[in-house]
């Protein structure tokens, strides 16, 4: 589809392509081969990716939909009326306290979460420096907050989120830190880390760092953005 | 007659599960949630009573896009002689509410984007909160690819620039024009 080779100046349209993920892989591995080199063009896309980022958080918080208490009738006709009376007057029967209703996926996946949202006790901690005596000793007072919610019998959820230099922490470069994530996670199924794309991404671009992430650490395609929906849904949040 | 059941079931769940995104893309449009609400309620339905018309299975969320346009744009053009009172946009200047919201990174962004021409915005909307690819982008709004990557190359640079200027004024709320002609 484009060629950057025939036109040393990358145009926007292509940048923007690249951000949005339309190139092919060898369109993409060219763009970033330009990237390494160009600092004025690694600027550019870090604007882009921050717009394109800004536009999707500007809709996060907007008041919810009320569809999900609205059915959206579809075409059947008396059959289907005739079957929804008898779901009903069974349901009424039976005690039901509603009919099934129209709702997104996120919606069909909140019930599960359900319960989990009966744990009153969500902790973000947020890893953004690369000190490791200092994420040492984050992961050592999480151990005990760990231990002691355990020991009460008392539910709690904890995520750690990188970001920022943060990440350079998250891989086996750091053996002390690896092996203590590890046992942790080995240890505690309520905890979870999770590293920011983006920032691999740009310190790839910026610095030439290759990060290597542990298993036990997930990608997330932006920590910003985690961060501030774990803090919207209520998390308590502690900079580790 | 079953693979017909199970097709409407099959594309219903389909949208279902996105819901919440077109909902998103339709208060981007109108900066308002209940006409939001009723687009979205009014563009499935339609839909959902239309799936015979939809040849290929895997443009369900693009052909679902020209839907809810058209009922946007339907709606526009049903008040389109008549401005309620209500919806008069009264010049915010000191107004402690609307300085509040200034303050909030997330309602200027959505400001700015509300001041984009309908063109534009439908184009950044798409891509950023449908998450569509072009090609989708294509489909939804029948355009070649080609203008797809101009107009939404416009579109950034238009945004960026209104984020900047927006971040150094005192912001007033802005409900999205979109022409109808």
């Amino acid at each position: 589809m484009h060629d950057p080779k025939d036109n040393p100046e990358v145009s926007d349209e292509l940048l923007n392509s690249f951000v949005d993920r339309q190139l092919t892989s060898e369109e993409r591995q060219e763009i970033l081969h330009r990237l390494k080199r160009d600092r004025a063009l690694s600027e550019r896309v870090c604007e882009l990716q921050h717009l394109k980022e800004m536009t999707r958080l500007a809709y996060d918080d907007i008041p919810p939909s009320r569809l999900p208490r609205r059915p959206i009738e579809g075409p059947g006709g008396w059959p289907r009326m005739i079957a929804a009376a008898l779901i009903f007057g069974l349901g009424l029967l039976l005690g039901m306290s509603g009919l099934p209703q129209w709702g997104s996926a996120e919606d069909r996946t909140a019930a599960p979460g359900a319960s989990r949202d009966r744990i009153s006790t969500k902790v973000l901690v947020h890893l953004s420096s690369a000190d490791r005596q200092s994420a040492l000793n984050t992961l050592g007072s999480l151990e005990q907050m760990l231990a002691e919610y355990r020991q009460r019998g008392e539910p709690v959820r904890v995520e750690v989120i990188a970001n920022g230099d943060g990440v350079k922490l998250l891989g086996p470069d750091t053996p002390e830190i690896a092996e203590r994530i590890a046992a942790l996670s080995a240890e505690y199924d309520n905890l979870s880390f999770a590293a920011c794309r983006n920032t691999i991404e740009q310190l790839q671009l910026t610095e030439g760092l290759h990060i290597r992430l542990i298993p036990q650490v997930r990608l997330i395609d932006s920590g910003v953005v985690e961060v501030i929906r774990r803090q919207k849904e209520g998390w308590a949040y502690i900079r580790g | 007659m079953f693979k017909n059941r199970f097709r409407h079931k099959k594309l219903t769940r389909e949208l279902c599960a996105n819901r919440h995104r077109f909902y998103k893309l339709a208060y981007s449009w109108t900066g308002d949630p209940m006409l939001a609400d009723d687009l979205v309620q009014e563009a499935l339905q339609k839909a959902l009573h239309s799936f015979d018309s939809l040849k290929d299975d895997s443009k369900l969320n693009a052909w679902t896009c020209r839907i809810l346009m058209n009922c946007h744009r339907d709606w526009l053009r049903r008040r389109k002689d008549t401005v309620d009172f209500d919806d008069y946009e009264f010049s915010a200047e000191g107004d402690p509410l609307a300085q509040a919201s200034a303050d909030d990174t997330s309602a200027m962004v959505r400001r700015c984007i509300a001041r984009l021409s309908d063109k534009h915005r439908d184009v950044i909307t798409l891509v950023d909160l449908m998450e569509f690819s072009y090609e989708e982008v294509s489909q939804a709004l029948d355009i070649p690819i080609g203008t797809v990557m101009s107009r939404l190359c416009r579109a950034r640079r238009q945004l960026k620039q209104l984020i900047a200027a927006a971040s150094q004024e005192p912001a007033a709320p802005v409900t999205p024009l979109r022409s109808v002609n």
